[in-house]
């Protein structure tokens, strides 16, 4: 499974997810929901636990993306 | 022109102190270059316990030149700084640039600020970005303009930050 599968398997989730954990973070790898958190470092926490150092997605739920604009950036 | 840094007493906060940095030229050269201080960026401590109970080696942090954006929501690094920490993806971001939004990787790192006492991060989070022409290497975002009051004299080329 690679960092790309788990993108798209949240995205197939997200309104799932949303009805019950708006605000909150999921933990995905390998295409499966870890579980949900009340914040990103005790989502990252769990994922170094289980999996040890390596690519997780870990995605607020049913948030917008904040405004970000990276002005130098070409 | 290099940048000086000083730290004093904050006028306004009794006992706390404030970064003042005389970034040199005045003020065309701070409306030229904005506002760029040195921070260090390492993985972060969750990571790095981990790594350690492991017995496994801890990159050593990377020292560089970073710009102030308020236009940017979260702390961004240059590839140039993700590669040689061996960071590992943690979610992705879009970033709005010159050329259309583009989906970037997010990282967990460590933040502090060499020379200063301003306050330092143990995890937060780092989009990955392009900086390679830049003469910075990192964007300080929004999340930790949160916690800072930055006064910008454009007129005479100072910055003074305190958190």
């Amino acid at each position: 499974m690679t960092f790309e599968e788990d993108i798209e398997y949240y995205k197939s989730i997200a309104k799932d997810l949303e009805k019950q954990h708006k605000g909150k973070f999921v933990l995905i790898k390998d295409k499966a929901n870890i579980g949900i958190f009340s914040s990103f470092d005790d989502a990252h926490k769990e994922a170094l636990k289980r999996f040890g150092n390596t690519d997780v997605l870990i995605a607020q739920i049913g948030t917008d993306s904040p405004l970000n604009y990276l002005a130098p950036v070409v | 022109m290099g940048i000086q840094v000083q730290t004093r007493p904050d006028p306004k906060k009794p006992g706390q102190m404030q970064l003042a940095l005389a970034l040199g030229g005045g003020g065309a050269a701070l409306a030229t270059r904005g506002i760029i201080i040195n921070v260090s960026i390492g993985i972060d401590l969750t990571t790095a316990d981990a790594l350690r109970s492991l017995g496994q080696p801890i990159p050593n942090p990377i020292t560089c030149p970073a710009l102030v954006d308020t236009g940017a929501s979260i702390l961004a690094i240059d590839q140039s700084i993700a590669q040689p920490l061996n960071l590992k993806k943690r979610g992705i971001i879009t970033n709005h640039t010159a050329n259309g939004p583009r989906q970037c990787n997010l990282f967990a790192v460590a933040l502090s600020f060499p020379a200063t006492n301003l306050k330092s991060y143990d995890v937060i989070q780092a989009s990955e970005v392009d900086l390679s022409t830049q003469p910075f290497k990192c964007l300080i975002g929004r999340d930790v303009l949160s916690h800072w009051h930055v006064h910008y004299n454009g007129q005479f080329g100072t910055v003074s930050i305190a958190d």
